[in-house]
């Protein structure tokens, strides 16, 4: 394998899933940008550039996964608050389901004991 | 509190994602920055000494405006990727539009403009600059008619009708063939990335569906400019130049249109005194030298023939009553 292959598989995996990290910590409840962003850079290795995830924000509005309102915060400025659509909310509960498939698939071939 | 030289240094950063995002639509970038303005906000709000360092580790982990805007144009169309599409429309389309005019003048290049604004191959404004270049190009060829008349010293032979008559047509057809290069252009831009094979199908198959349009416009343009069954009216008469000497032989009073025609072959254009109609790819009392044809006298009719050197045209008018040569002159 060539070298950063590892590396690479991740950032590859960590694109692929991080919309729906998003949309999961939206199940709870609306927040706003900030909160979102700063609660995703905090989980080690999620992101890299904090503000490459507003694109994303974007994107899943467009999607309609997400919706945003306006809305006075307890401190501060009004603040754009993002909470799931049922479409986003479907998506979220069926890729919880795919994942955890997919996550003992890999993980039931990375930890085969023996070769039968 | 926030220093001066920290203000600063959010603002430049703003500036630089500002203008980075310049290549997204409009509401997206503004959606883009609000957002981050917030984000800066919110960060030097929940950070507890804002200093210089603080300001710049916060930046520094929102990342550079190239990559976040690289982040946002990841996954959507990239500006001009609308036009990396094309079919054989838009290759018919661009023949018929910058040849269209010269098989039938006005009508031919029309088509052109219906296909090229029924595809969806280009941007509204591509589609504008594409069909609106034979106006553009009527206004610059009378200017460059006036200039080089001026260089001359304005020796120039033609009237302004007639500069007028040039630079329309000139204009119309030149300005289709510029419009449908530039089309072409902006289709070849983006698709160099394609398979080549596909597109040489697809240029096949324009190229066929361009002779289709011409075939049909071409039938059209027989039927409504000439009525149907108009082709017997000998248009493709061998026309022969008619020489000095036959001009003088010609005797006013004595002659008649019928024996002239039956000598010199039909005439290149036919006036009554209502107007003048053209034949043998002669249309509209133009002439081939840039002369145009007058409408004849009350009474009258004139026919016009070429004079061997092609420079100039003799006018022969019979008188309708007797039938017999009335004036003849050369101009």
């Amino acid at each position: 394998m060539e070298p950063g292959g590892t590396r690479n598989a991740l950032s590859q995996l960590r694109r692929g899933v991080l919309e729906y990290c998003v949309l999961a910590l939206l199940r709870d409840g609306e927040r706003y940008g900030f909160e979102i962003v700063r609660t995703l850079s905090d989980v080690d290795g999620m992101v890299t550039s904090e503000g490459t995830l507003y694109p994303l924000l974007s994107r899943l509005r467009r999607e309609d996964l997400v919706t945003t309102t306006w809305r006075e915060s307890e401190s501060g400025p009004p603040r754009r608050y993002y909470s799931l659509t049922d479409a986003g909310r479907k998506s979220i509960l069926e890729f919880t389901d795919d994942w955890a498939r997919f996550r003992e698939a890999v993980d039931s071939l990375l930890h085969r004991e023996g070769t039968g | 509190m926030i220093s001066v030289d920290t203000e600063r240094l959010v603002d430049e950063y703003m500036q630089r994602l500002a203008s980075a995002a310049r290549v997204l639509p409009k509401e997206r970038q503004a959606e883009l920055l609000s957002e981050i303005r917030f984000h800066v906000a919110d960060a030097l709000r929940a950070s507890d000494a804002v200093d210089e360092v603080d300001v710049r580790n916060i930046l520094e982990r929102i990342g550079t405006p190239e990559e976040i805007v690289a982040a946002a144009v990841e996954g959507q169309p990239v500006p001009g990727a609308v036009q990396t599409h094309f079919d054989s429309l838009e290759v018919a389309a661009v023949l018929v539009l910058g040849l269209g005019g010269f098989f039938f003048p006005v009508i031919g290049w029309l088509v052109g403009v219906v296909m090229v604004w029924i595809s969806g191959a280009w941007s509204t404004r591509d589609k504008l600059i594409g069909t609106a270049a034979p106006f553009a190009l009527a206004f610059l060829v009378p200017l460059l008619f006036i200039l080089g008349g001026a260089a001359t010293g304005g020796d120039s032979n033609l009237g302004p009708t007639e500069m007028l008559f040039i630079a329309a047509g000139g204009s119309g057809l030149f300005g289709g063939v510029a419009g449908a290069l530039f089309l072409a252009a902006r289709l070849s831009v983006t698709t160099r990335a394609e398979h080549k094979r596909r597109n040489v199908l697809k240029i096949a198959l324009g190229v066929a569906l361009g002779g289709i349009a011409f075939v049909l416009v071409a039938g059209l343009g027989v039927v409504v400019l000439r009525g149907p069954g108009a082709q017997a009216h000998a248009y493709n008469v061998a026309r022969v130049p008619v020489t000095t000497a036959q001009y003088h032989s010609l005797k006013v009073g004595e002659v008649t249109l019928a024996q002239v025609v039956a000598d010199f072959g039909e005439p290149l254009i036919t006036c009554s005194s209502s107007g003048c109609e053209g034949s043998g790819g002669v249309s509209n009392g133009q002439l081939p030298s840039g002369l145009l044809a007058h409408a004849a006298p009350v009474g009258q009719q004139c026919i016009y023939y070429n004079h061997e050197d092609a420079e100039s045209v003799y006018r022969l008018c019979f008188d309708n009553a007797g039938g017999k040569l009335f004036t003849k002159s050369s101009s």
